[in-house]
Parts: structure tokens; C-alpha cells; sequence
């Protein structure tokens, strides 16, 4: 069942919604990131997405990537790098159309994969992307200490 | 990476009963599918009814049906009846050994993520593809 009636290009006017449904998922406001979000991804930046999807008046979700060329050897492919959906309102596809339009966007570029990356713990949002089709990448994340 | 006997024949029993959840299926029906013996699969199956994801069907010619929720179950769920993934091991006291183990439960995170992440449904879309 899909209530969501529109997914758009963020607005500045989303901005409180979407620093809103961030924080209720991660427990952090970051204002000032989102703020920096919409200007880099916000606007027409070629490959750059920055979405929300649409319910009356009401945000329901966002969805941020871009596409990355050449990045670690790897022809250019679509990058999802931020997708959340409001709680209340899960299970409702908000965040498969979120999706969707994101891909179709990717497409409109001429990439054919798309990638995230996700912490192994966060299996709430590792389940939605399986979900969605999404199978584990030829690449291993590392990090270290400094 | 290798699963145990058991843990593999309650998977593809646990997605043979979610493939067609209103339908019942005989045990006897599963183990000649599996290569099992219905013995076997009956204590498998034991396990898996005391999960609540299979229930025993009445009526003629008995048998099991699906009773989770295919949506929310996850690979994980089903394996954690019958064995665990990295499992504490005794602290190792040398050097390498240690450094090993580290390599070694690195691996044992990510399996547990991985299995954790794909959901029954999500593996009969899989199947279907």
C-alpha cells in the first residue's frame, strides 16, 4: 500500500522535516550537515540527488546519492549514501520509491549498478536494501584507529 | 563458510513451507525432496514448530504449515535454532594465535550480518529471479 504521492528534489522549506526524521532515526540533530547537503546536492549539480518523498504537506522520507566515477578503480555507478523514512509511517514503500526515483535518476546518467554502504549492525535498513535486490559488493570496507 | 546439516535442511524446509504458506506439506514430502530421512527432518521440523514458524496441519495426511512472518524472519533467526555463528572461542594465549582469532571473528561479523540482513521473503525473491 503506497500513500506517498510525490517524490520531488528537496525544497530549503523540507530542510526542519528532514533534520527531524534524521534525528528521531539516529538520535542526532546535525543541522548544519543537512544544510550543507541541500547546497551540494540540493540543486541541479549533474549526478548530484538529494529527494523527498511527499504525503499532503508532510515529508515522509529523503533519500541522498550521487554518481561517483572512477572511484577505487570502479566505472562510474550510482551511490546511495542517505535514505530514511519516517517511523510511524515504515512499511508503507515510502522507501522503495524513494529508491526507485533515486535509480531512475542513475539511469537517466548512463550508470548501471547502484551501491551503499551500511554499518553490519544496522540491520533494519540491511534487510530494506536486500529487500530491494541488493547482494554484497566486490569491495571490503576497512578503517583503522588514528 | 559452511553451515551444518541440520541448519541447511531447516532452511530449505522453512522456505519450501513460506513458498506456499496456505499450503501444507508432509514431512515425508520434504525429506524425499531434501535426500533426508523423515526421522531426520521431523526433529528438525520439532525445532522449528517450537519457534513458531511452522505449525502442525490437522486433518488427513497431517503434516506442517507456515506460521511466521516472512517479511521479518531472517536466515539468522533460523540458524540460531541449530548452531551458532562465532561461537566464543577459548582465549587464545599466543601472539598468532591471537591475531587469527581476530581475522576469524571479523569473518563470523560479517556472516552473522549477512544472514541477519535477508529475510525468507527476500531469499524466495532471490530463488525466483
Amino acid at each position: 500500500m503506497i500513500h506517498v504521492n510525490q517524490i520531488r528534489g528537496a525544497r530549503r522549506r523540507d530542510l526542519a522535516q528532514v533534520i527531524e526524521i534524521d534525528a528521531r532515526i539516529t538520535g542526532l540533530r546535525k543541522p548544519a550537515y543537512w544544510t550543507g547537503i541541500l547546497r551540494r546536492y540540493g540543486g541541479r549539480s549533474p549526478g548530484r540527488f538529494f529527494l523527498v518523498a511527499i504525503e499532503g504537506n508532510e515529508v515522509q522520507g529523503y533519500a541522498v546519492g550521487e554518481v561517483r566515477d572512477w572511484e577505487f578503480g570502479s566505472p562510474p555507478c550510482g551511490w546511495v549514501f542517505g535514505l530514511g523514512v519516517r517511523p510511524e509511517t515504515r512499511l508503507r514503500g515510502t522507501g522503495t520509491r524513494l529508491l526507485e526515483a533515486m535509480c531512475a535518476a542513475f539511469r537517466r546518467r548512463r550508470v548501471e549498478k547502484v551501491r551503499t554502504l551500511l554499518a553490519r549492525d544496522n540491520a533494519l535498513v540491511l534487510a530494506f536494501f536486500r529487500s530491494q535486490g541488493m547482494m554484497a559488493a566486490p569491495f571490503i570496507a576497512l578503517e583503522r584507529d588514528l | 563458510m559452511k553451515l551444518q546439516k541440520n541448519t541447511l535442511l531447516a532452511l530449505c524446509s522453512v522456505l519450501e513451507f513460506a513458498a506456499q504458506p496456505g499450503r501444507q506439506l508432509s514431512t515425508a514430502e520434504i525429506a524425499h525432496k531434501y535426500g533426508a530421512s523423515a526421522h531426520h527432518l521431523a526433529k528438525v521440523l520439532g525445532k522449528l514448530r517450537g519457534a513458531g514458524l511452522v505449525s502442525a496441519a490437522r486433518g488427513s495426511g497431517g503434516g506442517y504449515r507456515f506460521s511466521g512472518n516472512a517479511k521479518r524472519v531472517t536466515l539468522l533467526d533460523v540458524i540460531a535454532l541449530f548452531e551458532r555463528i562465532g561461537a566464543p572461542r577459548a582465549a587464545p594465549r599466543r601472539a598468532f594465535e591471537r591475531a587469527l582469532d581476530q581475522v576469524l571473528a571479523e569473518i563470523d561479523e560479517t556472516a552473522k550480518a549477512t544472514f541477519g540482513s535477508i529475510t525468507l521473503e527476500t531469499l524466495l525473491k532471490l530463488a525466483r529471479r
